[in-house]
């Protein structure tokens, strides 16, 4: 958001403040006092890519619309079911299975306890038989587990994990304030921990959420405990899409020598 | 995966301004309203778990087989109460931004034809007709459910929508299940 910041002198002049037609006062109070107002008008940005010009512009007509169907949809309610995903169905077959094939191995594992003496070569071959199947059960368990790894797995969501390495010339901070550009702040208190894991040149985990998988401008700052705080420092990332994308912020000695912007970062994904 | 600091971004831009062209916008490539979506929902995953898709639109002029440069995703979450619109273009999220007004539509039937398919069939059944009589043009494509079709109120619909200086304009209204026009209004 773009700002134009007006500045006003107002004169308060208390209780000497007097109407045109009235005597001028005998005394003009010492003490009257200055103030300065900063008016901050925020101007209302142009997006450079607008969207959903169409319904913007149409916006009483679509709501319109759109309040005579939610009146119709409540009076039609009839509060039917609905359709349960298929997947947590099939989840209790699964448990039932897994639990078949658990007393199928017991037995197993019994039988071959009451042979560990064999009499002879010809018990091997009952044996064997009975591997065979404990592997046929392990085999259908795998099979499980890359079914409800495809479930799940394949429901990653684009997120975001930042941590934070080393220590600014200024001490460790107290407080790390993220912004993203045209958004929200969120400020992360250091816990003691983290702050001794930051001395012993560790690193900490500042912020952990799904993102949106696009250009994020954060600007990141750091705020001391005696309230003093550093110039906003600049980071691009581009979360890449249903991975998990980590920023590692590196504040070593950030803010000595010449006043720079630049903040040491490195990203990855898994 | 893209990263930069502050000084690396001035060099990204003066590379793209100097060297391969292919940041340019004129650059970016048409595509249907489907191959949009998928990101649009990557992207409303993470801002709510519970968005969903209620409307699309063109976001840059439509070309006559119903691609276009850009287009909008609107997104609405009923644990936030808020709209949230995604704009794509090349494979990219352009932008992001909260809908300033409540639009709490119903979520669009996962089973809608493409921008081209929609189109066809009204460019078949009125809009080819109004573009020769009236000089008309291609303006708007939306998709939203339940809203343009009122004696169904559970389909989703695509409404294509024609202009011309010399007429008053034309909807034709497409049912995104099989594709046929159920409804056509000037205005």
């Amino acid at each position: 958001m773009q700002r134009r910041v007006l500045t006003g002198l107002a004169i308060v002049v208390g209780a000497a403040l007097v109407r045109a037609d009235e005597p001028a006062p005998e005394i003009v109070p010492e003490d009257a006092w200055r103030e300065t107002i900063k008016v901050e008008l925020e101007e209302r940005e142009t997006p450079k890519h607008p969207t959903l010009r169409f319904l913007d512009e149409n916006r009483d007509f679509f709501r319109g619309r759109l309040d005579q169907l939610l009146v119709r949809l409540d009076r039609e309610r009839d509060g039917s079911a609905r359709p349960i995903d298929p997947r947590y169905l099939r989840y209790q077959d699964m448990m039932a299975a897994i639990k078949a094939a658990r007393d199928s191995a017991e037995v197993s594992e019994e039988w071959i306890r009451r042979r560990e003496l064999l009499a002879s070569v010809g018990d091997l071959i009952p044996l064997e038989q009975e591997m065979d199947e404990m592997e046929t059960l392990l085999e259908q368990q795998r099979g499980r587990l890359v079914q409800i790894e495809e479930d799940f797995i394949g429901r990653q969501t684009t997120a975001l994990v930042v941590l934070l390495t080393g220590v600014p010339a200024a001490g460790i901070p107290e407080t790390v304030v993220l912004r993203e550009s045209g958004g929200e702040s969120v400020r992360i208190a250091l816990p003691e921990e983290a702050r001794v894991a930051l001395e012993r040149g560790g690193s900490t985990q500042l912020y952990h959420e799904f993102v949106e998988p696009r250009e994020l401008v954060l600007a990141v700052s750091f705020e001391g405990a005696n309230g003093s705080a550093s110039v906003p420092y600049e980071v691009t990332i581009e979360p890449e899409r249903d991975r998990l994308t980590f920023l590692e912020l590196d504040a070593a000695g950030l803010g000595a020598g010449t006043p720079t912007r630049t903040l040491n970062a490195r990203t990855w994904t898994r | 995966m893209r990263f930069r600091t502050g000084a690396f971004a001035a060099a990204l831009v003066l590379g793209s301004l100097f060297g391969a062209g292919s940041t340019f916008a004129g650059d970016s490539h048409p595509f249907s309203a489907r191959q949009g979506e998928s990101l649009a929902r990557s992207a409303a995953a993470a801002w709510a778990a519970d968005a969903q898709l209620v409307y699309v639109e063109n976001d840059e002029a439509l070309d006559g087989g119903g691609t276009a440069d850009r287009w909008g995703y609107l997104f609405w979450s009923e644990a936030r109460q808020e709209g949230r619109a995604y704009s794509v273009r090349d494979g990219k999220i352009r932008t992001a931004t909260d809908l300033g007004f409540e639009f709490p539509a119903p979520p669009l039937d996962s089973g809608w034809i493409d921008s081209g398919a929609a189109l066809a069939a009204a460019d078949e059944k009125k809009g080819n007709a109004y573009r020769t009589e009236h000089g008309g043009k291609l303006r708007s494509m939306v998709l939203v459910r339940g809203l343009l079709n009122p004696d169904s109120p559970d389909a989703t619909t695509w409404a294509v929508v024609y202009e011309s200086e010399s007429a008053s304009g034309l909807w034709v209204v497409v049912d995104a299940r099989d594709g046929k026009v159920v409804k056509t209004w000037r205005g």
